[in-house]
């Protein structure tokens, strides 16, 4: 008998604290945009989408490449003072190469990181075009004689990662804190 | 700021036009010293995979390479950059501030340009009160207007304009908003042209100059907002979408000169030279001076405080206004890799004020008199204290928040209370709809005594960055018949149309009760 109460009191407790977490979990799976960032599969997609059977030359992620880094920042309307600025991570500006055009650069700047995020390539600890636990978005643009590569992440602390590892990556020293 | 608006042109859409046309080059452009040398020798980069299968060699002799045939070895060292000097932060960029009561929660503009980052805003909500009010008017606020209807709140379109340090910002207002809030401001009864016609319709509209001192120094001239009572004007950035008294009673607005200096990326101290509280004219002589202190330490802490001073007493400019709000926000829990429940914030508000000259005098003083017995001799109590308190709990990696809340208000003088509408409309305040003078106006003066207090729960749900699903039930109670009851405030049918017999009075109530659903929309 006391076994059986014992039991319908495990089973009452277990409930209570399942059923909200199951039912939390069902509203994370089942509701529009809820869902977190599976980096494995996004990174699947992008090695499918943006690899080609031709290898990405080497020469157009090496550090030698890069000529200057900045924090990159995107700016929000609104709040006290008018706008917020988002440390979103690092803005590399890249030497062109001949026959090079932003689409491709971009390209393969995406397919390097798809290949580094699912260990299908190596390269230094602290390339900039992947994060070991987060994603790495990476825009291209050209103009006034350089490509400007925008690598952002998903928030500032990760953006922050981004910044300092374009920064080492590219050998300058990490700026104080 | 100037090197970012140079990096989105050299690097935008409009780069092609801008080269050497418009633009000069960036003054921090690399030197050309460096020249070109030979990229070193990458080793082997891509490991065979299912995916990636071709060996550099072999793909350099099927096909044509996209650059002549890869060295096979990685660059032996990086290359020797020039050292650059660390330019200032962008302020508060070093942390996330979306959790944020009254901050927006976006953290990328979807519509940004090199010269304009539009902006568009939606605000739709559908109240319903216990009383159910026979006018559907709502009485005692700011975010609401009218009961069981859809109603657009706000509607606005604008953006912000920027080029090298010249900036400027317009966002326009409609909706109900647009009578709501001006309704408000009795300066602009002072003199002609109807200043309340010419300017309801914009709810920001300045221009300014970014000077690249310490971490930033914006001098703008305009409408610009209020913070005072820390919820924005914008219910996007809210975390409830009916505030309580200390935020709904408190500006919304200002229209003179505020100058923000950025010291560092963690303080702004932001002094204002403005024409009034809340108001478009002046009342008096004498304009109204104030300021924001904005302290956000680390990522977790906010400390905000507005303090102003002022004459804002119609024919009365022995009469000082001075109020000092004070906030406090704390992000007490934070987990990005909890799923279920990612973060959980407080914020906190108290609020400090009063009115001193001209018959009135804070914390002390008469108070259930006639306006007429307060005398500098012995002169009425005139001042605001009020608190507010809000919780919120982030769930589903912060696409569903739950927040609970309330605060209460003491304003003996009732400066600060919104004044109620129709025939309960104190003497003087403009009516839009054209209703003659208030059967029963409700009073306003010195002497005059209001307590209030209310609390709230409601959950948001935010499938992205852009929209807000709203709802919350909500409870406000005075000390005096100042909500609308069935009978409602307008006529005895509901309709501004029909006659008012003599003798009928506006139905005020103690206690309000209602039931808020809300659709808001930000790009």
């Amino acid at each position: 008998m006391k076994l059986a109460i014992r039991v319908h009191r495990l089973s009452r407790c277990c409930l209570s604290t399942l059923a909200p977490t199951g039912v939390l979990s069902a509203c994370t799976t089942l509701l529009p945009g809820t869902m977190p960032h599976n980096i494995e599969r996004d990174a699947t997609a992008l090695e499918r989408n943006r690899c080609d059977a031709t290898p990405v030359d080497p020469r157009l992620y090496a550090a030698a490449t890069v000529q200057k880094v900045e924090p990159y920042y995107r700016y929000s309307l609104g709040g006290s003072s008018g706008r917020e600025a988002h440390f979103a991570g690092a803005e590399l500006e890249l030497r062109p190469f001949p026959g090079v055009t932003a689409e491709l650069l971009e390209r393969g700047l995406m397919c390097r990181s798809a290949q580094l995020m699912l260990g299908h390539a190596e390269g230094p600890p602290d390339e900039p075009y992947f994060l070991p636990h987060g994603w790495v978005k990476i825009d291209v643009q050209s103009g006034h004689g350089a490509f400007v590569v925008s690598l952002s992440s998903e928030d500032a602390e990760r953006g922050h990662e981004v910044y300092d590892r374009a920064r080492s990556f590219a050998g300058l020293a990490p700026l104080p804190q | 700021m100037v090197d970012r608006f140079r990096r989105i042109l050299r690097a935008g859409a409009c780069g092609v036009l801008a080269s050497g046309l418009l633009v000069p080059p960036p003054a921090h452009a690399q030197p050309a010293a460096a020249p070109p040398t030979e990229i070193p020798t990458p080793t082997a980069t891509v490991t065979a995979t299912a995916t990636v299968t071709a060996t550099p060699t072999a793909t350099a002799t099927a096909t044509e390479p996209l650059l002549p045939p890869p060295p096979p070895a990685f660059p032996p060292s990086p290359p020797s950059a020039p050292p650059e000097p660390a330019k200032a932060a962008e302020p508060f960029a070093f942390g996330d501030f979306t959790w944020l009561n009254g901050n927006n929660r976006q953290t990328k503009p979807i519509l940004d340009t090199p010269y304009f980052t539009p902006s568009f805003l939606l605000d739709v909500n559908f109240t319903e009160s216990k009383a159910h009010p026979i006018d559907n008017t709502v009485v005692g606020s700011t975010a609401l207007a009218r009961n069981d209807e859809f109603t657009l709140a706000f509607l606005g379109f604008g953006g912000d304009f920027h080029a090298g340090n010249a900036r400027g910002r317009l966002m326009t207002q409609f909706g109900l908003r647009s009578t709501l809030v001006p309704r408000n401001d009795g300066s602009a009864n002072r003199g002609q042209f109807d200043l309340s016609t010419a300017l309801r319709y914009l709810s920001e509209a300045y221009g300014g100059y970014h000077f690249d001192v310490l971490n930033g120094i914006n001098v703008d001239v305009g409408i610009f907002m209020s913070y005072v009572g820390l919820f924005s004007y914008d219910n996007f950035e809210n975390w409830m979408y009916l505030p309580s008294f200390t935020s709904d009673n408190t500006p919304w607005f200002f229209n003179g000169m505020r100058i923000q200096v950025f010291t560092s990326e963690h303080l702004k101290i932001e002094p204002w030279i403005i024409n009034g509280w809340q108001s478009y004219g002046k009342f008096n002589e004498m304009p109204g001076f104030g300021a924001q202190v904005l302290y956000r330490p680390t990522e977790n802490v906010e400390l905000l405080s507005n303090d102003y001073v002022g004459w804002d007493t119609q024919d009365t400019p022995g009469r000082t206004r001075f109020h000092s709000d004070n906030s406090m926000e704390i992000r007490y829990f934070h987990n990005a890799q909890n799923h279920i429940m990612d973060k959980a914030a407080f914020s906190l508000t108290a609020d400090i004020g009063g009115e001193v000259g001209a018959g009135v005098t804070p914390f002390t003083g008469q108070t259930n008199v006639a306006s007429a017995s307060c005398t500098p001799q012995h002169p009425c109590e005139q001042d605001f204290l009020s608190w507010m308190a809000y919780n919120r709990f982030w769930f589903m990696d912060g696409h569903l928040a739950w927040t609970q809340g309330g605060g209460m208000m003491h304003n003996p003088g009732r400066y600060l209370v919104l004044a109620p509408t129709g025939n309960a409309s104190p003497s003087g305040y403009p009516e839009p709809l054209g209703v003659a003078a208030a059967s029963a106006p409700f009073g306003m003066g010195p002497g005059t005594t209001f307590d209030a207090f209310d609390y709230a729960t409601g959950i948001q749900y935010m499938p992205d960055e852009q929209e807000t699903w709203d709802l919350e039930i909500n409870h406000r109670q005075s000390s005096v018949p100042y909500f609308a009851g069935h009978g409602g405030v307008t006529s005895p049918d509901g309709y501004s149309t029909t006659t008012t017999p003599k003798g009928w009075t506006p139905d005020l109530q103690k206690g309000d009760t209602r039931i808020i659903l809300a659709f808001l929309l930000r790009f």
